[in-house]
């Protein structure tokens, strides 16, 4: 037990971040390699931009006001939302149990790095490679056409510390997740869940659209934590008043997302040396 | 027939109890696994109530490795080598016995123990699989903490043993097997490793992919690196390595040089291919016959006199066509 402890401050100690960087770097050049896919990815976020942006001026039409929310809000709330949607996408290769049957969790395991650090830091290489690719361009023909506006820059400085632990929440959601796979021994069923978890988190409708018991379901769970609690700094939606407490929840619920992820990840490789996979 | 051979000349002894490297006592590793059940119902009342079994991989195996010593590892699929190799690396832990690298027990320090070590499985690729090859070895140097210095030189020094030159701006993707293996032996000795394991490095070569490489790893042993390297090319060992161990259903039944084991039978088999073939022959009939000696015996006493049952004179018939 005392050996365990060692060798965990010991680890924390030896964590060199700027290495990892490598690891952010090599995935968003990898990002760069597949062309095809990347216009793919443009044109179908132009296109759900648009169609969003015309849903909602149709719902709407008739009403200054849904569930206390007005059109420039929402608007502000669902753009920022397609801005930031590769940024915030489900992470890929997070899968631990084709790793393991593969064999390639031999070569993760005798790397002097941390695979779920390395993982946090290559998602993170793919994440950016799709916020500049897509969400910049898109962001900047929003910005052009007047369809976003820019908050004050306090907000944006807010909003940009909230999107880094959306992120972080996002990934770590995505690596518990990926872990199970190993333990399921098939990663479809924790798949089909992430619907859920996007729904969850307000990707679809901001919180304050949900009927009561919905909202108490998703305010008791971390998933609001990746997309809700930015997008609503960013377009007001949460008050000026009730930011610092909403960050703090958010910083809260990231902590004890990244704490179950090392529980996970370590049971997991106590299980593997062990057992073998 | 466990054969230890320790003819070794004093000299050799005391260098090797002076600089061990890998020390490996009585190594045991038991997996559980889980049954899947004969037929329907077998298998609905497992899903229930699982049971399992315990395979030994690995039973109270015993070796030391000398510092700047390679070693050969032999033996057929399933004997228990990768088993070893990941014991060695620190990615399984021990059921029982101890495991020593460097004076640090892998499992235990796993990172600072893969600061040390190499690996190389040549089924299964470390490279960067989308990007050049070049990407692979500066994110490996980084990882590595290498200095700058000592990065460039070990990098240079590799591209041109291996001649991989050319092949830095291709992608993984692109290369073809033996390309691609060249990359990732020097990727293993990219860090400066003190012992590098390389599981089947010449898998699915050419003659002149392993030759190459061959030349490489004799180079590589030049400067003092301990190899240890699992293989059922055993020209590949031949060429290599020092010393051989013969692993057979999880324990060693052989641990010394490879003169040591052509001498076994008497010198008259030219290449270490033969030789271990027909060891393996004598170990398969040396098996089948404690197994049925028991059983014979029982037929032939049924029979009441020996000389009149055909099974008893079958066996040194049988032995020798197996030998042959």
């Amino acid at each position: 037990m005392t050996h365990r402890q060692t060798s965990a401050t010991a680890a924390l100690g030896r964590l060199n971040i700027g290495k990892y960087l490598y690891y952010t770097r090599a995935e968003f050049m990898r990002g760069l390699r597949y062309r095809a896919n990347y216009w793919a990815t443009l044109c179908s976020s132009v296109i759900i931009t648009i169609i969003q942006w015309s849903l909602w001026r149709a719902v709407y039409s008739n009403t200054h006001s849904i569930a206390g929310v007005d059109l420039p809000t929402m608007m502000a709330y669902v753009l920022m939302g397609r801005v930031t949607a590769g940024f915030l996408a489900e992470p890929a290769n997070l899968r631990i149990g084709p790793r393991v049957r593969s064999g390639t969790i031999v070569h993760d395991l005798v790397k002097p790095a941390d695979l779920h650090i390395q993982l946090l830091f290559q998602s993170l290489g793919g994440a950016l490679f799709r916020l500049v690719s897509t969400g910049l361009p898109i962001f900047l023909v929003l910005l052009i056409t007047g369809a976003l506006t820019i908050p004050d820059p306090k907000t944006i400085a807010l909003f940009m510390v909230s999107l880094a632990m959306g992120y972080v929440t996002l990934f770590s959601t995505g690596f518990v997740s990926g872990v199970l796979t190993f333990y399921t021994k098939s990663g479809v069923g924790v798949e089909h869940l992430y619907t859920l978890v996007e729904f969850l988190s307000g990707l679809y409708l901001p919180l304050e659209f949900f009927p009561g018991w919905l909202r108490t379901v998703a305010d008791w769970l971390p998933f609001k934590a990746i997309h809700y609690i930015p997008m609503a700094i960013w377009s007001g939606l949460t008050g000026p008043g009730e930011v610092v407490s909403s960050l703090v929840s958010q910083l809260i619920w990231t902590a004890i997302m990244v704490v179950l992820c090392r529980a996970i990840w370590s049971g997991a490789v106590r299980h593997l040396t062990i057992q073998g996979g | 027939m466990v054969t230890q051979v320790s003819s070794m000349a004093l000299g050799d002894k005391q260098q090797l109890e002076a600089d061990p490297i890998i020390v490996v006592e009585e190594l045991t590793k038991i997996f559980r696994v889980r049954l899947d059940g004969d037929g329907f119902r077998e298998r609905v009342k497992l899903f229930f109530k699982p049971e399992y079994r315990a395979v030994t991989a690995l039973d109270s195996v015993s070796f030391t490795v000398r510092r700047g010593e390679s070693v050969g590892y032999i033996g057929l699929n399933g004997a228990g080598k990768s088993t070893t190799i990941k014991l060695l690396c620190g990615v399984l832990v021990p059921t029982s016995g101890r495991v020593t690298v460097a004076g640090i027990e892998p499992h235990r320090h796993r990172k600072l123990n893969a600061r040390r070590i190499g690996l190389m499985m040549g089924q299964r690729t470390q490279l960067l699989w989308d990007l050049p090859v070049k990407e692979s070895f500066t994110l490996l140097g980084k990882i590595y903490d290498l200095d700058p210095q000592t990065y460039r030189a070990n990098r240079d020094r590799l591209v041109e043993a291996l001649g991989i030159g050319s092949l830095m701006e291709t992608p993984a993707r692109m290369l073809s097997l033996g390309q691609r293996t060249r990359c990732d032996l020097a990727l293993t000795f990219l860090h400066d490793p003190a012992v590098v394991y390389l599981d089947e490095p010449t898998i699915g070569l050419d003659v002149f992919a392993r030759e190459r490489i061959r030349e490489f790893l004799l180079a590589e042993k030049a400067r003092e690196v301990t190899i240890f390297m699992a293989s059922h090319d055993l020209d590949d060992l031949e060429m290599v390595t020092d010393r051989v161990l013969l692993i057979h259903q999880g324990r060693i039944l052989f641990d010394g040089t490879q003169g040591e084991l052509k001498a076994m039978f008497g010198g008259q088999l030219g290449s270490l291919e033969d030789t271990v073939k027909r060891f393996y022959r004598e170990e398969a009939l040396a098996q089948e016959e404690a197994q049925g000696d028991a059983h014979k015996k029982a037929r032939c006493d049924e029979a009441r006199g020996c000389e009149k049952t055909p099974g008893c004179e079958e066996a040194p018939e049988r032995r020798e066509e197996a030998l042959r």
